[in-house]
């Protein structure tokens, strides 16, 4: 049997400055996908408030400690996490589908929604720790990164990827980012503790990240994921 | 979507130390033979067809855009990605998020799309369509009317930097026309540097060092960088602009270099790039580099390594160096230059005024000690920073301009200036001089705009002012200056100029700053509501900002993606220089026309058509303007032809060396001497020396010749507000827009959260928790936005990014302060129309609030 072929991202988190230019790439080409009927000259281009295929966390903490002249001291830090679908190699989300509509493609590994089998009952929402499945309300369908496939095709990178500002995204074959990257720092916060799942994401670590799963900080941007 | 807890999730999950996440472990094979290789090379599908733009918004970038369109309409936009993306070679020059949301933006909802004209009162948004022909015919009839009954000065153009077209933009079309009709009112400084000019005019003497410090490159050479205000990553987003510049210096710096960053808000230049967060008060730069240097003089350290260097270069260090200053100043030859002898006081000496000695004696020494209690940085923290000064080889010192918009904020950046002199090594390669860093620029031809023949201008942020008392204004009260002043004010006797009337007509196109990006919104809405005085506003843009709703006629432009134009890579693209050739395959919405054509058809009702386009269409000019372009870069190849031109659509070169301020002056300062009135760096401003002497102050302000911290008005120190509004307020540049572009775009609202940042200290004062509503107010108005509780910011501090639309509240909801409330949550709704006492400059992060749940 052919051994799966897993694509993941890489994510360098000394490099984000959390500008936003890959959820930016990303929403229009979401748009373009799950709107392409919408007579944008005359409506506007769909917003699809709320639905973010690829997000960005703020995470920050840090102590300020009060002097008696009135001058502070502190150890405040922040950094940031972009985060699309990880595309697991053993995805929870594809389990947990009463519907069987989440699949797990089995040339790439890109996990992605059959619309028309999904019965829109957030199990795999609910179940995913990364917050991938985003339900597109108005149709009652989950949707989510798809590793922009069609792209994949075509020899292309994700459209996040390819709009990366800071170079802090990549994308390609697990064989191939470890090649290029290594295994990388580990999970950092805000993320979990790796599980079961086996994500396919390889991160560098910025010099403020703290551990996965840690308490030393604080997603900062709850309004902004 | 119903959002779970991501954070309570990632808890649960947690069960050991942390693992690779990756699905095969162990294997490393380079590649897989099977799969295609993986690039970022553009599909162009046969349905699309894709021409060059640009996003031509006032960030300091003009970033390329690839727009593909399918029957004229946008399908897609995307950065480009031509090149194999070798940093300091070729790099991509990738677009932000801003650039990346133009489709939205082209087809939002308040598109304006044909001519309007006013029919409620000003400024309540009612306007009625009416014929291109109609706009013109009424246009050009006030300004011959204005033009007869008060002159061309009543007639004014703003700022506006919201579509820096190579060809169509603002100033080449519309002072080309009003040129050709008597000429105009213009502006000098801008909303952006008015307070860095005046204060490199007065360190350094020329306007434009202000930004030729060493290239951000350089900060590869330097062993310490310490930036105040500096913030690129958040102001210059572009992917090949100087945030990236910034950062890639750093990368492939080898000197152990520590960076220091000193800002009242942890950015998102620092996120693990900053070894030491100075969290300052806002408005107290000048009293921590006081301190700073206190340590530097006082320790001796100055004495040993420093002194010649200060002796040769710089006027004003100590008694014996402006007595010399006083003794050549009376000699010059220039009678102009030789009258500021007698404001020359040597006793008025830098180092008598931060040791406290002399005519400083009863105000005492400059200590950490003094300042901490201001600034809020601690004593360690200062003695810390003038240790690491004092150790650097190549420090490397700048001050972005957030520092200057403050009231007296030119003191500040001067400040800054003058802790790079006491090091005593600008020239170095590895040093900066304080300045904003040099970036490359694609010369490119523009069309010429002809001569006004009015020949005095005003300070941009006092367009209100002059029209309600501009017949008033003169050079020594309110900072009216002689066109001939160019950028060495030092130079020329600005005191005699004088505005002969108020301002009657203004022209506002691509900007936002009539009501929304200028000070003080509820007094500026009422001054241009009241229609005896400015007798007409015309408007230009693409979209119905708080702004255009001023209109009495109100035009349609035709979008960046709906023009055939060009463009260079703008003021602050780093180190790489580049044009796009700009083509478009889009309908433009409604009616919407070029400037070019709105002001050649105003120019035909003025019987000066010919004269204005000289029988060109936009086509012509732009065809003729790259063969000057063309000409003007002979280091670059460029096809022939406009049309190849256009259809190739970039050009780009990298600069071929990094610059070093003041390299040329250091080897041979008599060779090349300083604008100043010494001729050298002015630690001691011999030219504010004078203005000091012979201006007319408002109450409250000052000028001084040395750099100092001053308590000011709305500081942290101001014994007049601190009790009724405890909060400092400073605004910032928001990632979610460029001032106050793109605020129509719900994908970057939803992207970037407006709320204003709270301290946890403030927050739980208030009972104010992450997301709350809440009012924000002082004697100025109220606004009312989200808040978003973060350690990021200093304590007694709150941060709000500027450039939100003001929108008062429609059912008149009154706020604490007694004004109606606005809900759209613009920061200028409580900033003070103060000029600032030299530049008369704009002071819009000196601010003090009350903030309460709403």
């Amino acid at each position: 049997m052919a051994k799966l072929t897993h694509y993941g991202f890489y994510f360098d988190s000394r490099k984000c400055t959390g500008c936003k230019a890959c959820h930016i790439a990303c929403k229009d080409r979401m748009q373009r996908v799950l709107r392409p009927e919408t007579d944008v000259t005359q409506v506007g281009v769909d917003s699809l408030q709320g639905m973010l295929w690829r997000r960005v966390y703020e995470y920050g903490g840090g102590d300020w400690i009060a002097q008696s002249d009135g001058s502070y001291s502190q150890n405040v830090f922040a950094y940031y996490l972009s985060l699309g679908c990880n595309h697991c190699a053993k995805p929870v989300c594809v389990k947990v589908c009463p519907a069987k509509a989440m699949t797990k493609n089995q040339d790439t590994g890109l996990v992605q929604v059959d619309a028309d089998l999904c019965i829109g009952c957030n199990s795999c929402a609910r179940a995913c720790p990364y917050d991938a499945p985003q339900m597109d309300s108005a149709r009652r369908v989950m949707t989510k990164c798809d590793g922009c496939a069609e792209r994949l095709e075509e020899g292309l990178q994700p459209e996040c990827v390819a709009a990366c500002p800071l170079r802090a995204l990549d994308f390609d074959t697990m064989e191939n980012l470890q090649a290029k990257y290594g295994l990388g720092d580990g999970h950092i916060a805000p993320l979990p503790v790796p599980a079961t799942m086996t994500p396919n994401l390889i991160i560098k670590a910025s010099r403020h990240a703290q551990p996965a799963g840690s308490g030393n900080g604080r997603v900062l941007n709850p309004a902004e994921v | 979507m119903e959002r779970r807890s991501f954070l309570k999730m990632s808890a649960a999950m947690s069960c050991a130390a942390s693992v690779v996440g990756c699905g095969s472990s162990d294997t490393r094979s380079s590649s897989d033979p099977e799969k295609p290789p993986v690039t970022t090379t553009d599909p162009q599908p046969a349905a699309e067809v894709v021409n060059w733009s640009a996003c031509l918004v006032n960030c300091g970038s003009n970033c390329p855009l690839k727009v593909y369109s399918k029957d004229g309409v946008i399908t897609r936009v995307s950065s480009e990605h031509e090149t194999a993306d070798t940093y300091g070679v070729d790099q991509q020059i990738r677009a932000c998020p801003r650039g990346l949301s133009m489709r939205q933006r082209n087809y939002a909802p308040d598109r304006l799309t044909k001519p309007m004209k006013r029919v409620g009162p000003r400024g309540e948004g009612q306007f009625v369509a009416i014929t291109w022909d109609e706009a013109f015919q009424e246009i050009a009839a006030k300004i011959q009317q204005v033009n007869q009954d008060y002159g061309p000065e009543a007639i004014y153009c703003h700022y506006g930097t919201g579509a820096y077209y190579g060809f169509a933009n603002n100033k080449s079309t519309w002072h080309r026309l009003l040129n050709l009709t008597g000429g105009f009112l213009n502006h000098h400084w801008d909303y952006s540097w008015a307070g860095v000019y005046a204060a490199c005019m007065a360190s350094y003497g020329y306007q434009w060092d202000s930004i030729a410090g060493s290239s951000l490159s350089e900060i590869a050479n330097s062993d310490l960088f310490v930036g105040f205000g500096f913030n690129p990553n958040e102001i210059r987003m572009s992917g090949s602009g100087e945030g990236y510049d910034f950062v890639k210096a750093l990368e492939s710096n080898q000197q152990n270099i520590q960076v220091y960053m000193v800002d009242p808000r942890y950015t998102d230049s620092m996120r693990g790039l900053e070894h030491h967060w100075l969290a300052i008060r806002p408005g107290t730069d000048a009293a921590l580099i006081e301190a700073v240097i206190y340590q530097l003089i006082h320790s001796g350290w100055v004495n040993t390594n420093a002194k010649s260097f200060l002796d040769t270069y710089c006027v004003g260090f100590d008694k014996a160096s402006l007595e010399q200053a006083k003794r050549d100043i009376e000699a010059h030859p220039e009678p102009f230059i030789q009258q500021h002898a007698q404001y020359i006081d040597p006793d008025d000496n830098y180092h008598d005024y931060i040791l406290g000695l002399g005519k400083y004696a009863a105000q005492g020494a400059r200590t950490a000690t003094w300042a901490a209690a201001i600034c809020g940085v601690t004593e360690t923290d200062i003695v810390a920073l003038a240790d690491a000064i004092m150790t650097a080889q190549t420090p490397y010192i700048t001050a972005g301009a957030g520092i200057s918009r403050h009231a007296n904020g030119d003191q500040a950046t001067r400040a800054v200036y003058t802790l790079a002199m006491m090091t005593g090594k600008i020239g170095r390669s590895g040093v900066n001089s304080g300045a904003m860093p040099r970036n490359y620029g694609f010369p490119m031809a523009k069309m010429p705009t002809g001569t006004n023949p009015v020949d005095v201008t005003i300070p941009v942020f006092t367009w209100s002012d002059a029209i309600v008392r501009g017949a008033s204004f003169t050079g020594i009260s309110d900072g009216v200056r002689y066109t001939a002043s160019g950028a060495v004010e030092n130079k020329v006797d600005n005191n005699t100029a004088a505005l002969p009337h108020n301002i009657k007509m203004v022209i506002n196109c691509a900007g936002n700053a009539l009501v929304n990006q200028h000070s003080d919104s509820n007094a500026t809405a009422a001054i241009l509501a009241d229609e005896s005085l400015c007798e007409m506003i015309v408007v230009c843009d693409c979209w119905m900002t708080p702004s255009a709703r001023y209109a009495d006629i109100l035009l349609p432009d035709t979008t960046w993606l709906e023009s055939e134009d060009y463009a260079n890579d703008s003021y602050a693209s780093g180190q790489l220089a580049y044009l796009t050739m700009m083509s478009s395959s889009l309908k433009p919405l409604g009616d919407a026309k070029s400037m070019y054509d709105i002001c050649s058809g105003i120019a035909e009702k003025l019987g000066v058509q010919q004269a204005f386009t000289e029988g060109r269409t936009t086509q012509q000019w732009c065809e003729e303007l790259y063969q000057q372009t063309r000409a003007k870069n002979p280091d670059v190849v460029m096809p022939e032809s406009y049309a190849e031109a256009q259809q190739q659509g970039l050009f780009r070169k990298h600069v071929p060396e990094a610059h070093i301020a003041y390299r040329d002056y250091i080897q041979d300062p008599l060779a090349n001497p300083r604008q100043t009135v010494s001729g050298k760096f002015e630690i001691y401003s011999i030219s504010l020396a004078r203005k000091a002497a012979t201006w007319t102050l408002n109450a409250g302000d000052l000028i001084t010749p040395l750099p100092q911290y001053v308590v000011t008005w709305d500081g942290f120190e101001d014994p007049a507000t601190r009790d009724d509004y405890p909060i400092q307020l400073c605004g910032y540049h928001t990632k979610g827009r460029t001032h106050s572009s793109f605020h129509n775009v719900p994908w970057m609202r939803e992207a970037v959260e407006d709320a204003v940042w709270l301290h946890p200290l403030q927050a739980q004062e208030r009972g104010l928790t992450t997301g709350d509503r809440v009012v924000v107010f002082n004697a100025r108005g109220t606004i009312r936005t989200q808040v978003k509780v973060t350690p990021r910011v200093s304590p007694g501090v709150a941060m709000l990014g500027q450039g939100a639309w003001y929108a008062p509240s429609q059912n008149q909801e009154v706020g604490p302060s007694g004004h109606v409330i606005d809900t759209g949550g613009c920061l200028n709704v409580l900033t003070k129309y103060h000029p600032s006492p030299i530049a008369k400059g704009n002071p819009q992060h000196t601010n003090r609030v009350q903030i309460q749940k709403a």
